[in-house]
């Protein structure tokens, strides 16, 4: 039994890797513009759509990989350019900026369906058998899953932490008004960040596709709410946050796995975003508090 | 040629009806509600189930139920089931959520209610669904002449759907959701329950929804879980968003558009090779599309929400009764 | 209910803090039936949050509220507005995509017609009803200068219009009380006589008002009593004059009422 659920950590290890990179990307997205952005399992699936086409051009994984960054920061960077800000711009509500998101999702996704067709394509990557790491089980792949999770999330860690950039972004988060003030180009930021985050996206997507080795153009759509959940259940707003829950959501599916039937497995996300929203929808982390007004 | 245009006709006054549901969640409520499917499916479901015979598989994967009743009890249980999902849903949802936070509580809903449903086969038989649906009358016309006799009944029902949803428009009830719609705090401030007004509308969008999945389920006559997908909401949207929210007169111009000239127009597209997906993805493209085009030059839809107009009408002396209609508008 | 010379609405002790803020300590007033009575203070005193407390908008932590002799502490926002006791905003609420006159109808008292039901079962009943209110609405708007704005979408109206629209239908209400909350913000300063005057129209209505404003000589005008608080705590109370000698209030707007004068 405990065998299995090592064996479990470590296949939640993996998932959360995958996880941590989605759900950075799309906390850092919704810090600057306040909108969650329902297009990025789709941005996801055009970054794994990029690495795919890319093979048949460069057998290089990691240029395949840095294809899917470029698609994926180019995506976001245009969605954010010609739609969010323009609409924002012109003082839509939230919600109507989250409709926007849903449509370019939709756009997209079937963008993908009309190119790629709706048949399964196949991305294998060469894996080793299992290696014992400690008490658990890892193939290649999956250590370079992880791997590339950790650079990423450390490399946000170091930039927003050390850099200027960094913390303009920050500034931006908090208060976009108190930023223009103290002289930050806060449009300027949400630009970098929409695009920084759409490469990271991409990736995400690469990484996903590895992992599954077949994919269609639902790939990441699907995924997006367990992406949703592992970022309301860390503290939607918050990048470490993001991470906690990441690990939190990756590492819980594959251990109900064990116990409920595993198609349910996506669910248990799913129930832990909806219980997070209704009683404790600043998630994990605390930020600062939303007063509710009783009606 | 007439098979073909009763198909298309059927088509659209199936997407009518679910569409003027869905105009009372997101036109009359503003809940940008991503659940609606889900409800859609439980009443055809349950609808189906009603008017099937008990369910002769073994092996674990049945359907309940199987009470082989008629058609206007299954339609009553369709709305019942759905309304009934749709008020625990509701109830939930809509007592501290509203816009984006909404949306995605919703869409989670919805995707655990599908999971049950392709999972538990014990209850809902898994993949295999429900076959073999009989549809109303069916035994009394050929096969020739049915789909006319079809689309009759939906055409009835229809416009059952909307003369009902205009008098609730129209009615103090109406206005108050209105209120509720525009501003909740001033409508606090006036007495009105919010929460409860708001989940009467989100029940009622329900009720119908589950009518239209199951005249859905009749037309099909069948219904497989697989093709209950949580997104098709959004192609309901696009037409609702396109021909005007709380207009019922918009609603419908949009399902045209979208429902029947779009499939239709691009029907007749050479087909490419290679590419058998091209005519479904590019059917979702423009409803995509076109919510974004409305979205960005005209917001309020092709039919904007109806302007009543008061200073023209007679002053009725306040003692009497009116008897005969007094039109809005 | 309650006895003539009761007070209408009494406050005593209401509290309320978010986190570590304490945004209201100690508040407490009294306001008689027909009345015009204020309630000043510097920014960041309390009194918003002590209008939210007292009109159900939020739950207070300590305190009471009671109104017409009932208490009504911890209700909720509409449960309030249905004991006849009614609020405005600082920005004017207007209900923007409907008719000024769709507007006055969603303010007056639904007495149970607004059920879903009532839509089908008793149409004779609701025609009668929908043209009683509309004669009053007619007759309300004309009395405030807005007949000619009937059909326009009440979000075009300006700044004084809506305020004007606003007491229009906390008449049509039926309000026993109304709690004014900046009634001039955003208000041409050339209409703070007319604003004066409909609040007169309220009061001929028997309609008691207690009104939150920052204008002091507009208050000095329009209010017998005036309560002020800072801080959270209401520190002092009486006519203009004799808190213009009080040292408690004097230290707490910093010379701003002595100047006022």
């Amino acid at each position: 039994m405990l065998l299995n659920l090592t064996h479990a950590f470590g296949f939640g290890l993996v998932t959360a890797s995958i996880l941590a990179i989605a759900t950075v990307a799309l906390t850092m997205q919704y810090s600057v513009t306040n909108v969650p952005n329902f297009a990025q399992g789709d941005i996801m699936t055009a970054g794994a759509f990029g690495a795919y086409t890319t093979q048949f051009v460069v057998n290089n994984v990691i240029v395949q990989a840095v294809a899917a960054m470029v698609v994926g920061a180019a995506i976001s960077f245009f969605l954010n350019w010609f739609l969010l800000q323009p609409f924002a711009r012109r003082g839509a509500k939230p919600l109507i900026l989250f409709v926007v998101t849903i449509a370019f999702a939709f756009v997209l996704e079937n963008t993908m369906l009309a190119i790629y067709g709706g048949s399964p394509v196949l991305y294998k990557l060469g894996d080793s058998p299992p290696n014992q790491i400690g008490p658990l089980l890892l193939t290649g792949r999956d250590l370079v899953i992880i791997a590339t999770a950790l650079v990423s999330l450390a490399s946000v860690y170091i930039v927003l932490k050390y850099t200027k950039f960094g913390k303009a972004q920050r500034a931006v988060a908090d208060s976009p008004d108190l930023a223009r003030v103290s002289g930050i180009d806060a449009g300027r930021v949400v630009h970098l960040t929409m695009t920084w985050a759409g490469a990271m996206t991409g990736l995400a997507g690469f990484v996903l596709a590895a992992q599954v080795g077949a994919f269609t153009h639902t790939l990441g759509f699907t995924f997006l709410l367990v992406v949703l959940a592992a970022a309301v259940v860390g503290g939607i707003g918050q990048v470490n946050g993001a991470m906690i829950g990441a690990l939190l959501i990756g590492v819980g599916m594959e251990v109900a796995a064990l116990y409920i039937a595993p198609d349910y497995k996506q669910s248990v996300a799913f129930v832990a975003l909806v219980i997070t929203i209704l009683f404790r929808p600043d998630g994990i982390i605390p930020s600062p508090s939303r007063r509710a007004v009783q009606l | 040629m007439i098979q073909y245009i009763i198909s298309f006709l059927t088509i659209g006054a199936l997407g009518a009806i679910l569409c003027l549901g869905l105009n009372v969640r997101w036109g009359w409520s503003g809940d940008f509600d991503l659940a609606y499917y889900a409800m859609v499916a439980v009443g055809a479901y349950m609808g189906g189930v009603t008017v099937l015979p008990k369910s002769q598989l073994t092996g674990g994967a049945a359907w309940i139920l199987g009470l082989n009743q008629s058609f206007l009890v299954g339609c009553l249980v369709a709305m019942a089931a759905a309304a009934f999902v749709s008020l625990l849903l509701g109830a939930v949802a809509l007592r501290r959520l509203r816009g984006d936070y909404l949306g995605i509580t919703t869409v989670a809903f919805s995707l655990i209610i599908t999971a049950v449903f392709t999972q538990q086969l014990n209850l809902f038989n898994g993949f295999n669904g429900l076959y073999s649906i009989p549809s109303p009358f069916q035994d009394q016309f050929d096969a020739f002449s049915y789909p006319l006799v079809f689309l009759i009944i939906l055409l009835v029902a229809l416009a059952i759907v909307y003369a009902v949803l205009e008098l609730l428009y129209r009615s103090p009830w109406g206005l108050g959701l209105r209120a509720v719609r525009e501003d909740e705090i001033a409508a606090a401030a006036f007495g009105r329950n919010v929460y409860v007004t708001k989940l009467t509308a989100y029940v009622l969008g329900g009720a119908i929804a589950g009518l239209g999945g199951f005249l859905f389920a009749n037309y099909l006559t069948s219904w497989n879980p697989a093709s209950w997908n949580t997104i098709e909401v959004f192609i309901l949207y696009s037409a609702i968003f396109l021909g005007g929210s709380a207009n019922q007169r918009g609603v419908l111009l949009g399902v045209v558009v979208v429902l029947i000239m779009v499939p239709e127009g691009t029907r007749y597209l050479p087909n490419v090779p290679g590419h058998p997906d091209l005519f479904p993805a590019i059917r979702g493209l423009v409803s995509g599309l076109l919510i974004l085009i409305v979205l960005r030059f005209r917001p309020q839809g092709l039919l904007p929400e109806k302007r009543p107009r008061d200073l023209r009408r007679k002053h009725r002396p306040v003692a009497t009764v009116a008897v005969g209609a007094s039109g809005d508008g | 209910m309650a006895d003539p010379g009761a007070p209408l609405l009494e406050v005593r002790g209401l509290a309320k803090s978010f986190g570590g803020v304490h945004a209201v300590v100690d508040c407490s007033l009294t306001v008689m039936p027909n009345a015009i009575v204020g309630l000043i203070g510097p920014n960041g005193a309390g009194k918003s949050t002590a209008i939210d407390l007292i009109s159900g908008f939020r739950a207070p932590d300590a305190g009471t509220v009671t109104f017409d002799g009932r208490e009504i502490q911890g209700w909720n926002a509409h449960r309030v507005a249905g004991t006849g006791l009614m609020r405005t905003f600082q920005t004017a609420r207007e209900w923007k995509s409907l008719t000024v006159m769709d507007n006055m109808l969603a303010a007056a008292p639904q007495q149970g017609m607004d059920a879903m039901w009532r839509a089908f079962a008793t149409r004779r009943q609701l025609r009668a009803f929908d043209e009683a209110n509309r004669a009053t609405a007619r007759g309300l708007l004309e009395q405030f200068g807005l007949t000619q704005l009937t059909d326009d979408f009440a979000g075009t109206l300006s700044g004084g219009q809506k305020r004007l629209l606003e007491f229009a239908r906390i008449v049509i209400s039926g309000a026993r009380m109304v709690i004014l909350d900046e009634p001039l913000a955003g208000v041409n300063p050339v209409l703070h006589s007319t604003m004066l005057d409909a609040v007169h129209q309220l009061i001929a209505r028997n309609i008691t008002c207690l009104v939150v404003e920052h204008n002091l000589s507009w208050i000095e005008r329009a209010c017998s009593d005036v309560f002020v608080m800072a801080l959270g705590s209401t520190i002092g109370h009486g006519s203009m004059d004799t808190l213009r000698s009080d040292r408690a209030v004097i230290d707490a707007y910093l010379g701003e009422v002595a100047e006022s004068a």
